[in-house]
């Protein structure tokens, strides 16, 4: 085996010269740049799974039809006079909710992903529209999941 | 055999596999591509039909997780971005390089970005005014912070300039040398289309970052009547590369008239320089069989040859239907003299009407890598996917093409303008974006997967596509390796050895 003795003065100015270059270095400059959340969404058993909360600001939306159907998922934003969207989809009167963002249909096994800027403290809900065979939509059906954008926080990395 | 050609021979045995392990991807035939799943770079809002297209990708020199994309909009109106990621292209946070727009300017657009050898990012963007969006000139605005604050925009050119594109050769002297090459327009242009030409294609360049300009020097061959679409590349030793194309008598192109597509040819010229800019040649013939595919939708912002170069090495992609459909050319040339034969990047049954366009391509050895816009798997010509395919033999031959999106795009949903040339067509930008780093390969793109016709609305997609080296390259790596191995136990071997034998002088006896 070769042994570096360190008790030389060469070997050990040249030991401390490294390190001190490389904690320089990494001092000098801020981290790269912040990094924004991923939020997986699985489409399985007619409904969407998620974890919350899910956080404002900039968010990528991964989504996987893990189920043996169509389903296509739609983000609406709700202000709050909307009522809870299970009672909004069933009631009478439907509020018409503008365009925002979502993907196009999925087969089973397909993946899609999409990024929104959502602001903090508003209300958003997932939704498909993909219809069933008796020409009913699966956000009628219970394909509906509402959610509300709580503090941003940015991942930072190192 | 003495202790020390025992050491020689352990060094040279340690040198040669450290080569063989660890050489860049120069030479052989290209590897397999794996490409990751893509993930989008731009916020979507179906509400507005924002259009972000046209991406240009630069890694910071001094911290490879930092790399930066600079987009332009075309929907709802004309603007300019700049995308932020610290893991090296994988996730992507906007940041505004130009929060407070230049006197005399309403909008941003077009932006270039590069990074000096410090890291210093440089951000040029052409301003627009008025309702006829007339460049009212060239801003250049700079961060020492990675994108967290920016310098006030500072005038580098004067209104009337198109196509301005800007590259910095890092190892040029001291600071570097900033290249900035653009069109002028020698009056001012009616819309939809240039004024009777010449307006010539002219370079200029900065030595102290932006703060002052040589006097610029014109690069388009003075015969050349009607030049548009400036490329720029720079290689090693000063070599700076301006390809363009050169209409030749396609006035109803140049100048946005009525009429069809051109059914003439054009040329694609580059002209070089030696000397990092201070004079350029004259130029130099490409290819001049080029058949447009159809009417250039507008002269202004018409794409560019993709144009790449490393050393004496040069690379230009284009597309042309010059075997009755849209496909992907590319000529190399080494040395800088005689160009190499045409190769068709895309792999599909030539003629079937289906089109391959929009190519970017990067340039590191023998290694080309390129990227396109490919719809042959749309009987109707219009879902647009993207395509990978590389050459390990310097452009020669390419791989078996490697689709990158898992969806396809729909071609019709983006910006269309109002003038005769644009009828029918729609807006997809001026470039992809592409960036090579060792085995791996960062591509960028407009995608319209998640909207739906009539609409705007255009998202940065990007990912990453992992090239594993050629298995000539494989093997060669694990000899490296063991000859390393071998190496090193060898020099550990004498250096125990050391310890119970002296070192002979004068001529050794074994």
């Amino acid at each position: 085996m070769v042994r570096i003795d360190i008790r030389r003065p060469a070997a050990s100015r040249l030991i401390a010269c490294l390190l001190l270059i490389s904690c320089q270095a990494s001092e000098a400059r801020p981290p790269p740049a912040p990094s924004p959340s991923v939020v997986t969404v699985t489409m399985r058993d007619s409904r969407f799974v998620y974890q919350t909360p899910i956080r404002g600001g900039r968010v990528v939306f991964e989504v996987m039809n893990r189920d043996g159907i169509d389903h296509d998922m739609r983000l609406q934003s709700l202000t709050e006079d909307v009522p809870p969207i299970e009672e909004q989809l069933r009631g009478s009167k439907r509020r018409i909710l503008a365009p925002y963002a979502g993907i196009l249909v999925r087969r089973p096994g397909q993946r899609g992903t999409f990024a929104v800027d959502l602001v903090e403290g508003r209300r958003y809900a997932f939704l498909c529209y993909v219809k069933d065979d008796t020409g009913t939509a699966h956000a009628l059906s219970g394909m509906a999941s509402e959610f509300r954008a709580v503090a941003p926080t940015m991942t930072t990395v190192r | 055999m003495t202790r020390r050609r025992v050491a020689l021979v352990s060094l040279c045995l340690g040198v040669v596999g450290l080569v063989l392990a660890f050489r860049g991807p120069t030479g052989g035939g290209a590897g397999a591509a794996r490409v990751h799943p893509e993930l989008p770079v731009t916020a979507m809002d179906r509400g507005i039909g924002i259009a972000n297209n046209s991406p240009r990708l630069e890694v910071d020199p001094t911290e490879s997780r930092f790399v930066v994309m600079a987009n332009r909009l075309d929907a709802p109106d004309f603007g300019c971005a700049l995308q932020l990621s610290g893991d090296g292209g994988r996730t992507w946070l906007p940041t505004d390089p130009v929060p407070a727009l230049p006197p005399g300017a309403d909008k941003c657009y077009a932006p270039e970005v590069v990074f000096d050898r410090t890291g210093r990012l440089y951000y040029l963007f052409v301003g627009l005014a008025g309702g006829g969006n007339e460049p009212t000139g060239a801003f250049l605005t700079s961060s020492a912070d990675r994108g967290r604050t920016f310098s006030p925009p500072r005038q580098v050119l004067g209104p009337l300039k198109f196509g301005v594109r800007m590259a910095l050769d890092r190892a040029f002297r001291a600071a570097g040398r900033l290249h900035i090459v653009w069109i002028e327009a020698r009056s001012d242009p009616p819309l939809g289309g240039f004024g009777v030409g010449p307006n010539p294609i002219m370079a200029s360049f900065s030595d102290d970052g932006g703060a002052s300009f040589s006097t610029p020097s014109q690069v388009s061959d003075v015969s050349r009547e009607r030049v548009v679409a400036p490329g720029l590349a720079l290689g090693s030793g000063g070599r700076v590369h301006v390809a363009y194309y050169d209409l030749g008598d396609d006035a109803i192109d140049y100048q946005g008239l009525e009429g069809p597509r051109w059914d003439g040819r054009w040329s694609l010229i580059v002209a070089s320089s030696s000397d990092g800019g201070e004079r350029f040649g004259p130029g130099r013939v490409v290819d001049d069989g080029i058949v447009p595919a159809r009417r250039v939708m507008l002269i202004f912002t018409m794409p560019p040859a993709a144009v790449a170069a490393e050393g004496s090495r040069l690379c230009l992609a284009w597309s042309d239907a010059r075997r009755g459909d849209e496909d992907v050319m590319l000529r190399c040339t080494a040395e800088g003299t005689k160009w190499g034969p045409l190769t068709r990047i895309n792999d599909d049954r030539p003629g079937t009407g289906r089109s391959q366009y929009l190519p970017q391509i990067s340039v590191s050895g023998r290694q080309v890598d390129a990227i396109f816009f490919d719809r042959r798997a749309d009987p109707e010509n219009l879902r647009t996917e993207v395509m990978y395919a590389a050459s390990g033999d310097g452009g020669r031959h390419f791989g078996p093409n490697v689709v990158v999106t898992e969806d396809a795009s729909n071609g019709r949903i983006g910006q269309s303008y109002s003038v005769p040339s644009a009828e029918g067509l729609v807006e997809f930008g001026s470039r992809l974006g592409l960036l090579r780093s060792s085995y791996t390969v960062l591509a960028a793109w407009p995608d319209t997967r998640n909207g739906t016709a009539p609409g705007t609305g255009q998202d940065l997609f990007a990912t990453h596509i992992t090239v594993d080296a050629p298995k000539s390259r494989r093997s060669s790596s694990w000899l490296g390796i063991a000859l390393l191995l071998a190496g090193s136990v060898a020099g550990g071997a004498t250096a125990r050895w050391s310890r119970g034998l002296p070192w002979r002088t004068g001529r050794g006896q074994d």
